[in-house]
């Protein structure tokens, strides 16, 4: 593959020289190869767990321009994996840590901070101006943004997503083989795929994916190497095993097929189901974390039931709960009276959400919903139940 | 036949191991004795017969849809891994 940056003609300076050292004995990267390096940009959708290891590995590396675009502000929760973000960054943004840290490591880097969500009101603007993006979004509607602006711009993205202590990695580039909608046609239908907040992943993980996206960026910045293109990259942490799966450009693609039928973005929200999630979520049963205080202190007789796994009921559980797993809802539904008033609660809404529509099929009638969850009751009522 | 099923952490949960050995004579056969064995699976991998369209399926290192989709045969030793869409970055 021929490199996607040309050299610039200018020398690198000696501190350069000093600095990049190590690249340059290497015959593959070289002068030429670092000047490529320096007049490449790179635009990291998130500053999270996979944006940290990229953003340090690829300022380390000499790229000349890394934007980011990251609307969050670090959690307490984020430090066991967003190493670019520190214990003193906690509820600041997130750009500004990474910012800062990208400049403590390679002040020669031009970093350009975007703190907003992509969307498809911004995303081919935000990518145009960038030679590659790299994906590392946590949810499925800026993944397919991310991916049909890139085609649509003709970039090279390169994917990677972690879960637990499995990832995935790729290089999709609709020129030269498949895109993220080749593999994944449509997205899991919202409260059906966990995320890393609901399912854990460990902290170690993104820091390995992140640092197989920061290589493929680098080999294809270079025209070095066999690029992950047309090859889904599976890494099992638990097995130390990495294991390798054909992808092929799907000629019925909606957006890089042969007759294409997306020519432009879309509401992506929409597309993946979320405002019809939320409408569902807001005409069932619900309570507030408010109302259920207020609820229990009155005396109310209520049925407290707990659908999260036991290590998270072993963080911290509401008083006089009943734990069953949402798993085990099915099996185990006889042990709960369907004339009782029962409260569903899980860490954020959306599993016992999926557990009440299964209780009232069951015919529960009294089933409600916990909004917001767990989280919900620590952040409004009880602040010694940690968040997680 | 004989196969392995890698199964992935979304539903290892469910497994409780990360590779099940089931016996089919195709792809078909193999995952439906997987779920017969964990009907907690069915509503994750199918909507009524057919597979989700976000659960890839990967006979050795090749999808399904460039064999013969659910009917591939199999022979003794098979891998089959299934590949469930994972939106995640931490």
């Amino acid at each position: 593959m021929n490199p996607l940056i040309d050299s610039l003609p200018q020398d690198l300076s000696k501190e350069e020289i000093e600095r990049y050292s190590r690249h340059l004995i290497l015959p593959e990267v070289g002068l030429e190869g670092q000047r490529r390096l320096r007049n490449a940009s790179i635009l990291l959708i998130g500053a999270g767990g996979l944006g940290s290891p990229l953003a340090m590995y690829l300022s380390a590396a000499g790229i000349g321009k890394l934007g980011i675009v990251d609307s969050d502000v670090v959690d307490a929760s984020n430090l066991q994996r967003q190493v670019i973000h520190h214990s003193e960054d906690v509820g600041k943004p997130k750009i500004h840590s990474a910012r800062r840290n990208i400049k403590g490591i390679n002040p020669h880097v031009e970093v350009e901070t975007y703190d907003t969500y992509l969307s498809s009101a911004n995303a081919l603007e935000l990518i145009r101006p960038y030679d590659l993006v790299i994906d590392g979004t946590d949810n499925f509607p800026t993944r397919y943004c991310v991916n049909d602006a890139c085609v649509l711009l003709g970039k090279p993205n390169i994917y990677g997503s972690i879960f637990r202590f499995e990832g995935q990695a790729s290089v999709f580039w609709a020129e030269h083989g498949p895109c993220y909608r080749c593999l994944y046609p449509e997205p899991p239908a919202p409260g059906l795929v966990p995320s890393c907040a609901e399912g854990g992943v460990l902290g170690i993980l993104p820091g390995i994916i992140g640092c197989i996206q920061a290589t493929e960026a680098i080999k294809l910045v270079l025209g070095q190497g066999d690029a992950l293109l047309g090859r889904l990259l599976l890494f099992d942490a638990l097995r130390m095993e990495f294991r390798e799966l054909k992808l092929r450009k799907d000629p019925k693609c909606p957006v890089c097929g042969e007759n294409p039928t997306l020519t432009e973005l879309i509401d992506y929200e929409q597309f993946c189901g979320i405002p019809q999630a939320k409408a569902a979520e807001a005409q069932g049963d619900h309570i507030t974390a408010e109302q259920l205080r207020d609820e229990l202190a009155a005396g109310i007789q209520l049925t407290l039931l707990d659908v999260r796994e036991p290590y998270e009921w072993e963080i911290g559980q509401l008083p006089d709960s009943l734990e069953m797993p949402l798993g085990d809802v099915p099996g185990r539904f006889d042990e709960l009276n369907p004339e009782d008033a029962i409260v569903v609660y899980c860490r954020s809404g959306m599993r016992s959400r999926n557990a009440q529509l299964f209780l009232q099929d069951q015919g529960f009638k009294r089933v409600r919903n916990l909004s917001g969850g767990i989280l919900d009751w620590a952040a409004k009522i009880d602040a010694s139940i940690p968040r997680y | 036949m004989s196969v392995i099923i890698q199964v992935p952490a979304k539903l290892q949960p469910i497994t409780g191991q990360t590779e099940v050995e089931v016996e089919g004579a195709s792809i078909a056969e193999a995952l439906r004795t997987f779920v017969a064995r964990y009907p907690d699976l069915e509503d994750r991998l199918f909507s009524g017969l057919n597979l989700r369209p976000y659960v890839r399926v990967y006979l050795n290192q090749e999808e399904i849809t460039y064999l013969q989709g659910e009917s591939t045969p199999l022979r003794d030793g098979d891998c089959i891994t299934v590949v469930p869409t994972v939106g995640t970055s931490g």
